[in-house]
């Protein structure tokens, strides 16, 4: 499929399925997908791809029982299909005592307000791609230096309708660059997201990375321990990421893996996190996998647990607890999860953040993350392109990768100060805006090599 | 499909590629999990559709559409092409892919037990019956269970003259407990972490997995672990489990091997490896007793199949013999540029991606040292941990940390004290270099890794690792 359907064309397809539904309640989603990807290694592309894709998911409800089907296909006899696929397995249910009922039209007030889709974007061409990866790798070239990295455009048509009166539907965009430029000894990164691919300065990632790369060649070992760190937006956004599935979900609280202390100071006061999908700011996804409307959920408060996130489930599940929109559709242990997330700004510029570290580490990005004591926030992962030692107010030198073991939320505990600029970087669906931060004390537990 | 697919190799034929292939893929799987008592999803998901590639001015282009129709698949290829022509404008040497191949064959995984042939009640008793068990133990706070079970129907034709058509099946069950107290959570799984243990073939491995079985021991080990101390820091014999030597395989062996990312490839993602090519045929990876193979033939293993997705035939590689390291696992492309032929492990996740070099089953071969219990035995002191709960490893794969499950001091050949949060860390030639035990070939278990990721846009991709307990020296150990 290659041509958006419209918001018409495809909730008529979805009630043309509901017709021939027949649980008590049935809820059907729609996802239609251009993604094109243009990556490049060694200073050329080696790979190109485009992909078309359409989802249809079936959730049917008996009772409390609940089955779900899915397919790639889109004519009516798949939907049809697909629908008596759910409605059979839900036969096979047992009762879910927690479940209540699909979220009906009430959930959602107002009309969905959302940018259009940039065509530019949806529609991207290589040529325009292979103009991106190809600036990058002549400045690599013209330095000596050795890139790679990704350059991809996607365009998203989704839609939600179930049998209560719930429809909504939306078009979207976004387009991501990233690049690693390597030396004999260093590396350095940039990266940028957007929701149009001409708001992508491919030129500025290349001076990025191209300028850390350089910066990065030859560091020095040092011995793994506490340092005061600064870091980078990169670096930051990736330990977002780990927390919002670990503890800004209300089903962790209900089953008590939660790092969140509700009405407790848990971090910095100067930390304020919140989750907003339809800000302009990010990469807007207005409604969730139930079609629900993402409401804003101030997850910390200047650092006191304030919020947690829900989906319909979860909702139900605690009295007095209201549906804020952040279904993942995902099964098992994930729930409701932000993936707009947004840290507020600080009043630093990053050479403000350098001056005042007498001795520590810049930290540009971080490495194959993962938690270690997932109810405390305690992840590991290695640093990578661009970790430098601060002496005095200054970046000095270069240094080889650390490994560290850490809790996100004492981290963010330790916040002294936030950079007054933020990055957009991607969310594990969409994206979230993050400031670099200045952090008293983080464990580095072991090096490497390089 | 024949027709469908000439239409796709004569259109890319005529519009100037000199290769191209296409692949026709159904995946179908259905899914089902429990938690605490209640069935938490029932499944069924299906996608199918078809990717082209194409070589033009020396250059790679991919496309792909869910829609097959001769109309799309002729739009499709054209998109190919073009996207080549970008990619022409920024590239250094023409593609080489060596020999031209010419196949045609058609594979099916060899099952007793259809997957689909169960009907989705017996696998809700199953799960079920292994709930109650975990549920019977005090303290539980969350049991889960799944059971998956696959199908792939795939469609390989190349202007080269190929046409292989494969039906692949493999199914996948687990269970695990989580307990809950002041100092923190505790889990224990069955038969792995992660998604329980996989293999290909037919429905008799959940039945042979025996859930119900193992339920109980899970949820008391679970308990336990609330109240036992936190793993020492220290430095010792490290006995692991042989799930977890076949993670540590994979991290540290399997990844390091793979061609592409050994030519930086993969460098702005997964990473690069320490593993550069003047080291082929010469460095010393491991102990003598270190020999691990890329076996996709093995029976069984999660990456076991007849073809890979470009037409070429399972094999069963060396990769390290008596520690020192022999090849890589390569494709066409990357073979072709150390002048080899492909030892066929370029795989596709679905579709809609293009094949790249995936670990098929990298199998670290069985020693002589008997069981788990025959290892412990000839230890003096050291401590046994079992499980994964947690990996990570730097982008050229030297320096790991792995948490786990549980583990137990080793004094005098006997297990003693039971510790929380273990885990350990190290660099992967010092650590293989350190390997002095291995298990015999009976208690040699080829393990299913269902969420290998690499590639962007992101790949997850299914396979194998032979692995049985081992015993390591000189290892750092710490509790999280």
């Amino acid at each position: 499929m290659s041509e958006i359907l419209g918001r018409d064309k495809v909730i008529q397809l979805l009630q043309d399925g509901l017709s021939a539904a027949t649980a008590d309640q049935t809820e059907i989603t729609f996802g239609g997908a251009r993604k094109s990807l243009t990556r490049f290694a060694n200073n050329y592309i080696h790979q190109n791809v485009n992909e078309s894709n359409t989802s249809i998911r079936v959730r049917s409800v008996f009772g409390r029982k609940i089955g779900s089907a899915s397919t790639n296909r889109l004519d009516a006899s798949a939907i049809k299909e697909t629908i008596k696929m759910a409605e059979q397995l839900a036969r096979l249910q047992v009762e879910d005592p927690d479940f209540v009922s699909l979220p009906g039209p009430d959930a959602n007030t107002g009309e969905l307000s959302y940018p259009e889709p940039d065509q530019a974007t949806y529609f991207s061409d290589p040529q325009l791609r292979a103009d991106g990866a190809g600036a990058i790798c002549r400045k690599a070239v013209a330095n000596g230096l050795i890139a790679a990295g990704a350059f991809e455009t996607t365009g998203v048509e989704e839609a939600v309708v179930n049998s209560l009166g719930l429809a909504s539907y939306y078009q979207g965009t976004s387009s991501h660059l990233n690049t690693v430029v390597m030396g004999d000894a260093g590396s350095g990164w940039g990266e940028r997201l957007s929701r149009k691919v001409g708001e992508i300065d491919y030129e500025a990632v290349a001076e990025e990375a191209v300028g850390k790369a350089l910066r990065s060649q030859s560091p020095i070992a040092l011995d793994p321990g506490e340092y005061e760190v600064i870091l980078e937006e990169y670096a930051v956004a990736e330990m977002l990421n780990y927390m919002s599935y670990l503890g800004f979900g209300a089903l962790s609280i209900q089953e008590d893996r939660s790092f969140m202390e509700l009405g407790k100071q848990i971090m910095s006061p100067l930390v304020t996190i919140y989750d907003d999908g339809n800000s302009p700011e990010g990469i807007v996804s207005p409604f969730d996998a139930e079609g629900v409307h993402r409401r804003k959920v101030t997850l910390i408060d200047k650092g006191v647990a304030n919020a947690v996130v829900y989906d319909s489930y979860t909702a139900n599940r605690e009295i007095g607890k209201h549906n804020t929109g952040h279904s993942s559709g995902a099964q098992g242990d994930v729930g409701a999860i932000p993936l707009n997330m947004f840290i507020g700004a600080g009043d630093k510029t990053k050479e403000e953040m350098i001056k005042s570290i007498k001795r520590g580490l810049w930290v540009t990005r971080f490495h194959y993350v993962n938690p270690l004591v997932p109810e405390k926030a305690v992840l590991t992962g290695m640093t990578r392109d661009g970790t430098f030692l601060i002496e005095n107010g200054e970046i000095t030198r270069p240094v080889k990768n650390f490994r560290f073991t850490q809790s996100a939320v004492e981290a963010l505990n330790e916040v002294v100060a936030l950079s007054s600029d933020r990055r957009l970087l991607p969310s594990f669906a969409f994206g979230n805006l993050v400031p670099a931060i200045h952090c008293r004390r983080f464990t580095f537990n072991s090096a490497t090599e390089f | 499909m024949r027709d469908l697919a000439n239409v796709a190799l004569d259109t890319a034929q005529q519009k100037g590629a000199s290769y191209a292939d296409i692949r026709f893929v159904t995946d179908r799987s259905r899914n089902v999990s429990v938690k605490n008592g209640k069935v938490e999803s029932l499944s069924n998901n299906e996608s199918q559709g078809f990717g082209v590639r194409v070589i033009v001015n020396g250059a790679w282009g991919f496309s792909s559409s869910s829609l097959v129709t001769r109309a799309e698949i002729e739009r499709v290829t054209a998109e190919a092409v073009q996207i080549a022509r970008a990619s022409a404008s920024v590239f250094r040497q023409p593609v080489q892919l060596g020999d031209p191949i010419s196949i045609q064959d058609r594979y099916v995984t060899p099952a007793d037990i259809d997957v689909f042939s169960v009907s989705l009640d017996d696998q809700i008793k199953i799960l079920l019956e292994a709930d109650l068990e975990m549920r019977r133990v005090e303290g539980i706070r969350i049991a889960n269970g799944m059971i998956s079970t696959l199908k792939t129907s795939k469609i390989f034709a190349s202007t080269e003259g190929s046409y292989i058509e494969q039906e692949l099946s493999e199914s996948g069950a687990g269970i695990e407990v989580y307990a809950v107290n002041e100092d923190g959570v505790q889990k224990r799984s069955y038969p792995n972490a992660f998604g329980g243990g996989w293999e290909t073939g037919g429905f008799e491995y959940v039945h042979k997995l025996d859930l119900p079985g193992h339920a109980r021991r899970i949820s008391e080990e679970a308990i336990q672990l609330l109240t036992a101390p936190v793993c020492p820091t220290g430095v010792t014999n490290l006995i692991l489990s042989s799930n977890q030597v076949a993670l540590q395989v994979h991290e540290s062996c399997g990844h390091p091997v793979e061609l592409d990312r050994v030519m930086g490839m993969e460098a702005s993602f997964a990473g690069t490896s320490f593993l550069t090519t003047e080291k082929k045929g010469n460095f010393r990876y491991g102990s003598d007793l270190v020999n691990v193979y890329a076996d996709a033939t093995v029976p069984r293993g999660l990456g076991t199949f007849g073809y890979d997705d470009e037409g070429v035939p399972a094999q069963r590689t060396p990769l390290i013999l008596n520690g020192i390291f022999q090849d890589y696992i390569t494709d066409r492309e990357t073979a072709a540029t150390l002048g080899q032929q492909s030892n066929g492990t370029s795989r596709a996740d679905g579709w809609n991606r293009i094949p790249m070099i995936r670990m098929t089953n990298i199998n670290l071969e069985p020693g002589n040292a008997g069981s788990l219990e025959d290892i412990i035995a000839a230890t003096d002191e050291g401590i046994f941990m079992d499980t994964n709960k947690s990996w990570s490893i730097d982008d050229k794969r030297l320096n790991f940390q792995f948490g786990l499950e549980a583990a137990w001091e080793i004094k005098n050949g006997k297990r003693g004290q039971l510790y929380r949060n273990p885990a350990y860390t190290g660099m992967t030639p010092v650590f293989w270099g350190s390997c002095d035990l291995i298990g015999s070939r009976d208690h040699w278990t080829v393990w299913g890794v269902p969420n290998c990721g690499k590639g962007e846009p992101m790949q997850g991709m299914h396979v194998g690792h032979g692995a049985a307990p081992a015993r390591f020296h000189n290892i750092k150990i710490f509790g999280a």
